[in-house]
């Protein structure tokens, strides 16, 4: 009960007008970016890091969670109305949402996906909040052993689960750990890959690298994205939510809710699966699973619960443990980072007034993003039909004034570019992104680890053995890196080669 | 070039430079006695990256490996087109200032985007290219008081 006091505080102090205004901004960016075909919310939280990290404190992280929640609620308005996914976790939103609107319920769907996205974000706010505090302290009883094989597990967990090719998850990891080291090692002193560059002495700023790694490089795989459907009538009034559909959905939107959460928590899988296997949950419990795919509002309700919700389930290893989990969360991380703040456990005993701040800002925007998404639906509908010959000079012009703003330096803007040309090429090779930030961010914090502990325990490593938490979570990273591979030897799957010209 | 040619090349790259993170490990200092040097990660790294990238080597010369080529001719010309812009604009900065280069920069990816001189698209791309640099120069100069760089045109 006293987490729910604080975070009624919390969320006073949220509603203070500048954080506030962070927050509505976030949510408004997140929508856009949420609606648009082509731009991902790691896309958006990475665009706006820059821009953001001048607002300091509570108001940039409100800001910055806004893009993420904020997107998903977005991402159903292109799914219901073209049939054309916002982003990943609204594919699933098409399956009856689109068959809705040509049935001439765009409305009666866009509405429903409005109202399935707020219960699905209370209860996966309820979750964050009732979680947070007893992880956290539960985390506190970590020390340096069992927090670095945590991050061991969760890297090997993320590059098995990120992306279709195991392999080159681990490789995409291993590229990011690498981006990591470059400049003067905390540790030792010598400048490493800087190249005789005096700007790399300080390594590359996350920002920068994200940036240009999901901002720059889905623009690039997306520059002639165009809409060439027509798009649904509806009316605003139909937009509003139905009693009737809130009822009849009322086991789609709990059930999703709660798989989206639970699936959000774990790192690795994301938003996109949890919308998978709410659907298929939904479908396989309903009374009229035939139904499923022909239109209907459950079919709404199920996906759009469980992406919100596991948005929120997605910050708790964040806050909590100092480890995200997604590539959208590792943005965020080092938004946390630029600003002074380290995630994790002490976080809530250091800062706890900016944590629950931040957690009111959540809840702030989870209720005004019912009311911003009803009111600019119609807007948002209009700017999907803007040519990318439009848009994406917009987008491009603010990432050069935000990559500027950053260090003051054009040097940056280039390695901006370089970062989006290699993302390109890696995502179109299969190398996962989110490996590879999450390297990026995570690298340093474990190979410092690993070598104070080496150097405190005059190069053993076996403290990692004695420990029983982190012998427990080696095995699990063991296990999260041999099943696979067994699997896969035990199929003995070979794929076709694709010669296509490029 | 095939997209399983560039597969391969990428892992032959990647094993190159797994060799370098090796190499220039032991040049920092892989162990002084029992204490890791600041080699020790790169070394690590760079054996793992290694063996990871034979293998994807091996898998795609195998023909292990399902790639989408969904990238045509067209769809690389116009990437392409816009890197070269933006170090161009990198490039022009310093004389043109910051505004008036991003007003050159959008102009241009415009036009690599959707090559069209038709009046109505021109307006728009012309009227975007001057209003929204402007705007980020006045927002990131005046509110967030960043030293945009100015020009000989003095903005």
């Amino acid at each position: 009960m006293e987490v729910f006091g604080l975070l009624f505080d919390g969320i006073l102090q949220a509603s203070q007008p500048a954080i506030l205004a962070a927050t509505v901004l976030g949510a408004i960016v997140g929508l856009l970016i949420g609606a648009l075909p082509g731009l991902g919310p790691s896309a958006g939280v990475a665009i706006m890091l820059p821009v953001v990290v001048g607002f300091g404190g509570s108001a940039a992280i409100a800001c910055l969670a806004g893009v993420y929640y904020g997107s998903m609620f977005g991402g159903a308005i292109t799914s219901i109305l073209l049939g054309i996914p916002g982003d990943a976790p609204s594919v699933m939103t098409v399956i009856d949402g689109y068959p809705m609107a040509q049935k001439g319920e765009a409305g009666r769907a866009l509405g429903m996906s409005v109202f399935a996205s707020f219960v699905g974000g209370l209860i996966g706010l309820i979750g964050m909040v009732a979680l947070s505090v007893p992880i956290s302290n539960a985390a506190l009883a970590f020390g340096p052993t069992e927090m670095t094989a945590m991050m061991l597990f969760s890297l090997s967990l993320v590059s098995v689960l990120g992306g279709r090719n195991s392999i080159k998850g681990f490789a995409a990891l291993v590229i990011g750990v690498w981006v990591g080291m470059i400049g003067i090692d905390p540790i030792a002193g010598p400048a490493r890959f800087t190249f005789g560059q005096m700007d790399l002495f300080d390594g590359l700023d996350f920002s920068v690298v994200a940036v240009g790694l999901f901002g720059l490089t889905e623009m690039f795989a997306s520059l002639t994205v165009t809409i060439d459907k027509s798009m649904p009538k509806f009316s605003f009034r139909s937009l509003f939510p139905r009693f009737r559909d809130a009822i009849s959905s009322r086991w789609e939107l709990l059930s999703g809710s709660l798989v989206g959460f639970v699936v959000g928590v774990l790192p690795g899988v994301g938003a996109t699966a949890a919308t998978m296997l709410s659907y298929a949950i939904a479908k396989r419990f309903s009374r009229h699973p035939e139904k499923f795919g022909t239109g209907i509002v459950e079919g709404v309700a199920a996906p759009e619960a469980a992406n919100n919700s596991a948005s929120y389930g997605n910050m708790i290893p964040l806050f909590t443990l100092g480890i995200p989990s997604s590539a959208t969360t590792a943005v965020m991380m080092g938004g946390l980072l630029m600003i002074g703040l380290q995630p994790g456990p002490m976080l809530f005993v250091e800062n706890p007034d900016f944590v629950w701040t931040v957690f009111g800002s959540f809840w702030v925007g989870n209720v005004a993003l019912v009311f911003l998404t009803l009111l600019l639906t119609p807007l948002l509908a209009a700017v999907l039909y803007v040519s990318t010959a439009i848009l994406y000079p917009i987008v491009i012009a603010i990432i050069v004034f935000g990559v500027f703003a950053i260090e003051y330096s054009m040097s940056n803007i280039v390695v901006a570019v370089i970062a989006g040309g290699a993302g390109l090429v890696l995502i179109k090779l299969d190398y996962p992104a989110v490996p590879l930030v999450l390297g990026l961010v995570l690298g340093p914090l474990l190979e410092r680890n690993i070598r104070r502990m080496m150097i405190q325990y005059q190069g053993d490593l076996w403290p990692f053995v004695e420990h029983p938490i982190s012998l427990v979570l080696l095995i699990m990273t063991l296990l999260a890196i041999l099943i696979p591979l067994f699997l896969r030897l035990a199929a003995r799957q070979k794929l076709p080669a694709d010669d296509a010209a490029i | 070039m095939t997209i399983r040619q560039l597969d391969q090349a990428v892992a032959l790259f990647l094993i190159g430079l797994g060799g370098y993170l090796i190499w220039a490990g032991r040049q920092y200092g892989f162990m002084q006695g029992t204490t890791p040097g600041a080699g020790y990660f790169p070394v690590l790294m760079g054996g793992v990256l290694v063996v990871l990238s034979v293998v994807n080597l091996g898998r795609s010369l195998g023909g292990l490996e399902r790639l989408k080529a969904d990238m045509t001719r067209g769809d690389i010309v116009r990437f392409v087109g816009v890197v070269v812009a933006m170090l161009a604009f990198v490039a022009a900065t310093p004389w043109l200032g910051m505004t008036v280069a991003t007003m050159l920069l959008m102009l241009a990816i415009s036009l690599i985007i959707r090559p069209s001189l038709r009046g109505r698209h021109l307006v728009r791309v012309g009227l975007t290219a001057v209003i929204v640099p402007v705007v980020c120069k006045l927002l990131f100069s005046e509110l967030l008081r960043v030293p945009i760089p100015s020009g000989a045109l003095g903005f």
